[in-house]
């Protein structure tokens, strides 16, 4: 399920309006799994404090917000884009990648939670496209 | 026998009381049809749904979008018994609509959005976001339990 030119333009054209609001969206994403998916936790037990508004559960929601950011602008070759990450998240972290929908899930809510006239259907989809292509970035070096 | 705490149970009953069936109900179910399209199989015979503008405004629709919506109310009242609640509706959806259970699951992630999207960040905060999640994955697996 490849992006089209429709949904290149609906994922700029919402970004410019999540720009607006990155940080709080970010950390909205990021701390709503943490609470939803439990089971995100076990990759963060070296961390003092999880719950929402935590200094270390903002700051990582403002970084990987930050390069979802990034992202927009690298519609067309993700993959390259997203290589060391993904070499990282492969080698490194070894974050199972069947955890990257329940970001993008909460991201979406997030989304609708703070810009909800925007957040229209067709816009939705489109999103909901590019944040799978993004996971399927990030996974490209796992094996 | 699902475990609910006492902070879960208040957080879906009172989502529940904020919002409107009539309301989210459309919205969800033309959501599912527009972002997930392939669940337009089961609706060849509801009319337009060519463009999502035709979805959005296609009767049928939101006709179906209030009943799937109000019938989470008995789950709400049941929140001890989902699974044997929704027995019934789960053989029929097996033996006489045919429908994916997947397709479960993807409505209730467009209900959520349209849930986020009504009441906002604080109100829906991520503690309401789990109780309801978890609750609809309770509906959800209730009503694909009796496929076979």
């Amino acid at each position: 399920m490849s992006l089209s030119a429709k949904d290149k333009a609906n994922v700029k054209s919402i970004w410019t309006k999540i720009l607006t609001k990155s940080d709080d969206i970010g950390e909205q994403a990021f701390s709503r799994m943490l609470v939803v998916y439990p089971q995100t936790k076990t990759y963060f037990s070296h961390w003092a404090d999880l719950k929402p508004g935590s200094a270390q559960v903002k700051k990582h929601g403002d970084t990987i917000m930050n390069k979802i950011d990034e992202c927009v602008n690298h519609m067309e070759d993700l993959v390259p884009f997203l290589s060391s990450l993904s070499e990282l998240h492969a080698t490194k972290l070894r974050v199972d990648p069947a955890n990257f929908k329940f970001l993008a899930h909460c991201l979406l809510v997030a989304v609708a939670a703070y810009l909800p006239n925007d957040f229209t259907p067709d816009i939705h989809l489109s999103v909901d496209k590019f944040l799978q292509l993004v996971a399927l970035a990030l996974a490209e070096k796992y094996r | 026998m699902v475990d609910w705490t006492d902070a879960e149970r208040s957080a879906i009953v009172g989502l529940w009381g904020k919002i409107s069936a009539d309301e989210i109900g459309p919205q969800a179910l033309a959501r599912c049809l527009i972002v997930f399209p392939w669940t337009q199989r089961y609706f060849s015979s509801f009319g337009n749904l060519s463009t999502p503008a035709a979805i959005a405004g296609n009767p049928n629709v939101a006709k179906h979008g209030r009943t799937v919506m109000n019938g989470l109310e008995r789950a709400v009242r049941n929140l001890d018994d989902i699974k044997n609640t929704y027995a019934p509706l789960s053989v029929m959806h097996s033996e006489k609509l045919h429908v994916d259970p997947d397709n479960f699951r993807v409505l209730a992630e467009c209900i959520t959005v349209c849930v986020a999207a009504k009441l906002g960040p604080a109100v829906f905060n991520a503690d309401a976001q789990e109780a309801f999640q978890k609750f609809l994955s309770v509906v959800v697996s209730a009503l694909g339990r009796q496929y076979h």
